[in-house]
């Protein structure tokens, strides 16, 4: 391998393994101030009694979309209705933390156990996911103080996984706080098969920490004052494919994000301001390579919201990021700013909502973005025009950037019905059309460059049934939910062979199937998620095969805490997400969960 | 001399003469599946893949995709190939990535490997004695290895540094290209007396030096890529240099690279950028002329005076093998592996 594709490919991995959380201001919604917004969200995360201390175990439960990533331990992104994860962003309050660099934010760095309201979105909401939601999004939450207590949680792992934490939650007359601390050691030891021989994995040793606050103080009878703070640590060794000898390579992650909201309430309206501040750090260390990188962003909201039943608001947001490399003298930048509304209407069985947003990046004018959804009872008809500007690297990378590439495109629509009867559903069609999708490839001069390459069309369905059988004595609540997801590049501007070829790593069909059963104190459950090939060429030449996974779930609730034993791989399942890259077989944690009332 | 001893003579006279007459099938002739044509050493996906091989055998359209994983069902390769040779009875293939030499009969089945080389790069032979490039687990502690053949170790070792490339025997001596790590400097060529396996010369060439070739005069030519560092300002131009007193330098784009020489040694290929270019070397002003245009990862020409040209198109697909013969003018395509980066004809 050329030394200078070389460096390019290890410095584009090695960047993707990390979240410079920063990206371009979009919405401003407030969770505890109900979004003028009548998209529901498609799931909670931790909402069900069973938890999930990592975030990728939870998005596993999404049939429409597959959590990537190589190993345990490593960058864990989701690529959600065909889309790449750049096309997903998350949101904490109010701000994009996918990186202004590359695009992407690593999920094992989001501590869910700690964060009070985690809402997973199937489709692009300008209202509140911003902009750039091609394929939907997260947003992460504040969760209201109600009862002062001191929860903790520890897990222990079969992997050889430590994580422990702990929240205080406190309330006073005029504010109230929360406190959490969590770490985590997971060394993610497991066995495999290395093509003859049984091996034990390298360890990730993956160290994390973190500290999260939220504090609010009712300042006047109609002003509130709110702030959070979310610092977290991490280290760890990034584990090469069984195919390549160990190397010493690692990560390092530093980031510090803080919020300070104001909201003043008269008569009609809430006006509502905020400031927001996010420093990433990187350290990427392996031989031959000392790459380090931070990002700073500052974003600033303010939004008018109409009190009596929030039918409209209008905000406005600007946003600034700034990244620097150890080895480049030169400062990236990136300037933006937005406007924009919305408005709902209802009319008896009629719901509708229109938004609209302008952005400016770096001064130039972004296409206009927004959504509209009309529902009529259970029929919900969406439409959805949103971007997706350039990473920082696609544009100032300096060494083939492309400072002329433009924003991606994408118009999505989508049909959803639900219906109740014996048993109950839903099913939604979707198709999304993303234009001058950005990719990196060799160009004429023979140097590795972006360009606004393809379009890409990503069309599915998803089925959702379930069946709950409640009695007195015990309740049981079976589901299943299948997706079928094409994917396709519909134009291809150097290699027309490729026109309908499927994305890489995009399952055609995923299906997640669950029985629970709660009697009492007990909860069990079982699922089990089928997930086939996907390609892993252009071309389609090669694949990574289909794979099933079987998990077991028992959870004992006592009065203030609780135990929960998760088997998962209970057919120990040899499978693979990345070729070579071999997943974990049957392994076990236990998770005690203690509340103590204050 | 005793009769005893004159009977002793006749005796092994007699034995030597009768194993001598032994019929083929009792000895047979060593042979391969794999009959004259290329192989095409494909370094795989980076990080997430195996390096491959293809075959193309002159007289079959088809080429045949993947041999070792065909002649060792169950195994991969491991991450990266880099280049094969052959030597002696085996094939030796530099896994770069996987820190390993892997060692194939001539049916490409596995008969071992050769662990912990770290970051091996290019071979060179002479018949007698096989030679590796590694660049050091740092990449830049380079090594130049002389291999035991018979017990798959590493016999000498001679540390050169920096990170040496392609090699090329004139006789006893054992010419390597040292090209420069990440963000340093090298200019040189070493010359190693493979007798002592010693290095009896130093020879500056230019910016990053990677590829060799020698000529019919026996001049020795060396392509030098240039530096290359994260930040393009600090890159270097390349150079196409003949040794000499002194050399003859031709300047290049930072970045070029490859260098071959046709069948009659007297026209040079390389490399620049998405373009191959050839220069006689009897001209005395540079002569860069294009002969192909598009992406070329690895070149090589075999001895029908046939320019082959490894395709990797975007890294993410296959890639392919477009030949161009140096003679009539005319073009062939067939399909590699993923990023073909390596050229070694099959006899």
């Amino acid at each position: 391998m050329s030394k200078r594709i070389y460096i390019l490919f290890v410095f584009m991995i090695a960047l993707s393994h990390f979240g410079f959380s920063q990206e371009i201001l979009d919405s401003i919604i407030i969770i505890a101030n109900k979004p003028a917004d009548i998209t529901a969200p498609r799931a909670k995360i931790n909402a069900d009694p069973i938890k999930s201390v990592a975030l990728s175990d939870a998005l596993q439960s999404i049939s429409s979309g597959i959590i990537q990533g190589q190993t345990p331990g490593g960058l864990q992104t989701f690529l959600h209705k065909g889309l790449p994860a750049r096309h997903f962003p998350i949101i904490w309050n109010g701000m994009n933390m996918l990186s202004a660099l590359n695009g992407v934010s690593d999920m094992t760095l989001i501590p869910v156990m700690l964060m009070g309201d985690v809402r997973i979105y199937d489709f692009g909401s300008t209202t509140s996911l911003g902009s750039q939601s091609v394929s939907g999004g997260i947003i992460i939450g504040n969760q209201p103080t109600s009862t002062p207590k001191i929860s903790i949680f520890s897990e222990l792992s079969t992997l050889q996984n430590y994580r422990s934490g702990a929240s205080f939650q406190t309330k006073y007359k005029t504010s109230s706080h929360r406190l959490g601390l969590s770490g985590t050691f997971d060394r993610n030891l497991f066995k495999f098969q290395d093509f003859t021989t049984s091996t034990l994995r390298s360890p990730t040793d993956l160290k994390m920490a973190f500290l999260l606050y939220d504090g609010r103080w009712q300042i006047k009878s109609n002003q509130v004052i709110s702030a959070n703070v979310w610092i977290n640590r991490a280290h760890r060794n990034i584990i090469n494919s069984i195919t390549s000898a160990p190397n010493d390579q690692t990560q390092r992650d530093a980031n510090v994000r803080a919020h300070l909201s104001h909201k003043f309430f008269n008569k009609n309206h809430i006006l509502s301001t905020a400031l927001s501040y996010q420093n990433e750090a990187l350290d990427y260390l392996a031989p031959g390579i000392d790459s380090r990188a931070l990002v700073q962003s500052v974003q600033g909201n303010v939004s008018i919201i109409d009190k009596g039943n929030e039918s409209y608001r209008l905000f406005a947001s600007a946003r600034t990021d700034r990244a620097q490399y150890n080895f480049i003298d030169q400062f990236l930048d990136r300037k933006s700013f937005q406007i924009g509304g919305t408005k709902r209407w209802s009319l008896k069985q009629w719901k509708t909502q229109v938004a609209i947003a302008q952005d400016w990046l770096d001064a130039k004018r972004q296409p206009i973005t927004g959504n509209t959804q009309l529902q009529y009872n259970d029929v919900i008809i969406r439409v959805s025009r949103t971007y997706q500007p350039p990473a920082l690297n696609d544009l100032y990378w300096p060494d083939g950037g492309n400072p002329e590439l433009k924003s991606e495109r994408s118009l999505q629509g989508e049909i959803n019905y639900k219906w109740s009867s014996h048993i109950d559903g839903r099913a939604s069609i979707f198709s999304n059309w993303v234009n001058d999708w950005i990719q990196w490839t060799p160009n004429q001069s023979g140097k590795w460059s972006p360009s606004n390459l393809q379009k890409v069309q990503s069309s599915g369905i998803t089925l959702f049934l379930e069946k709950k059988i409640v009695n007195s004595r015990h309740s049981i609540h079976l589901s299943a939910e299948s997706s079928y997801t094409s994917a396709l590049i519909k134009e291809h501007d150097i290699n027309p062979s490729l026109k309908g070829q499927q994305l890489i790593y995009i399952p055609q069909w995923k299906t997640v199937s669950n029985l629970t059963w709660t009697k009492g104190i007990h909860h069990a459950a079982c699922q089990l998620i089928s997930t086939s090939k996907r390609f892993e060429t252009t071309e389609n030449t090669t694949f990574i095969p289909a794979y099933q996974t079987f998990n077991l779930y028992y959870k004992l609730t006592l009065k203030n805490s609780a135990w929960q034993l998760n088997i998962n791989n209970v057919t120990n399942t040899q499978y693979e997400i990345v070729s070579y890259f071999p997943m974990p077989g049957i392994n076990a944690s236990v998770l005690f969960t203690y509340d103590v009332p204050l | 001399m005793s009769t005893n001893f004159k009977l002793l003579w006749i005796s092994i006279f007699a034995m030597l003469t009768i194993s001598s007459c032994q019929p083929d099938d009792v000895n047979p002739p060593i042979t391969s599946a794999f009959g004259k044509g290329v192989f095409v050493v494909n370094q795989g996906a980076f990080q997430t893949g195996t390096g491959t091989i293809t075959h193309k055998a002159d007289n079959i359209l088809e080429p045949s995709q993947d041999v070792f994983a065909k002649a060792n069902p169950g195994l991969a390769l491991g991450n990266i190939a880099q280049s094969m040779i052959k030597h002696g009875d085996k094939y030796y293939i530099a896994v770069n990535n996987a820190n390993k030499v892997v060692v194939v009969d001539l049916d490409f089945k596995l008969v071992g490997s050769i662990n912990d080389v770290k970051l091996p790069r290019y071979f060179a032979s002479n018949g007698a004695k096989l030679y590796l490039t590694i660049w050091g687990a740092d990449f830049q502690s380079g090594e130049v290895l002389e291999i035991n053949t018979t017990s798959f170790t590493i016999a000498n070792s001679v540390k050169v540094g920096n990170a040496p490339e392609q090699m090329l025997f004139d006789g006893n001596d054992l010419y390597v290209t040292i090209s420069s790590p990440y963000g340093g400097d090298s200019k040189n060529v070493v010359v190693i007396n493979t007798l002592t396996n010693t290095i009896s010369k130093t020879i500056p060439v230019g910016d990053s030096p990677s590829a060799i070739a020698k000529d019919k005069n026996g001049a020795i030519w060396v392509l030098c890529t240039g530096n290359y560092a994260f930040n393009p300002l600090e890159n270097t131009p390349g150079s196409l240099v003949k040794i000499g007193t002194p050399n003859v330098v031709f300047p290049l784009n930072n970045g070029s690279s490859n260098l071959v020489i046709n069948v009659a040694k007297d026209e040079l290929f390389f490399t620049i950028g998405n373009s191959v270019n050839k220069h006689n070397i009897a001209s005395t002003t540079f002569i860069n002329a294009s002969v192909y245009t598009g992406s070329s990862y690895a070149l090589a020409v075999n001895k029908n005076n046939v320019l082959h040209i490894a395709n990797p198109g975007n890294f993410m697909e296959t890639g392919s093998v477009e030949t161009l013969n140096l003679n009539d003018g005319q073009k062939s395509t067939f399909k590699a592996g993923i990023i073909p980066g390596f050229l070694y004809f099959s006899e």
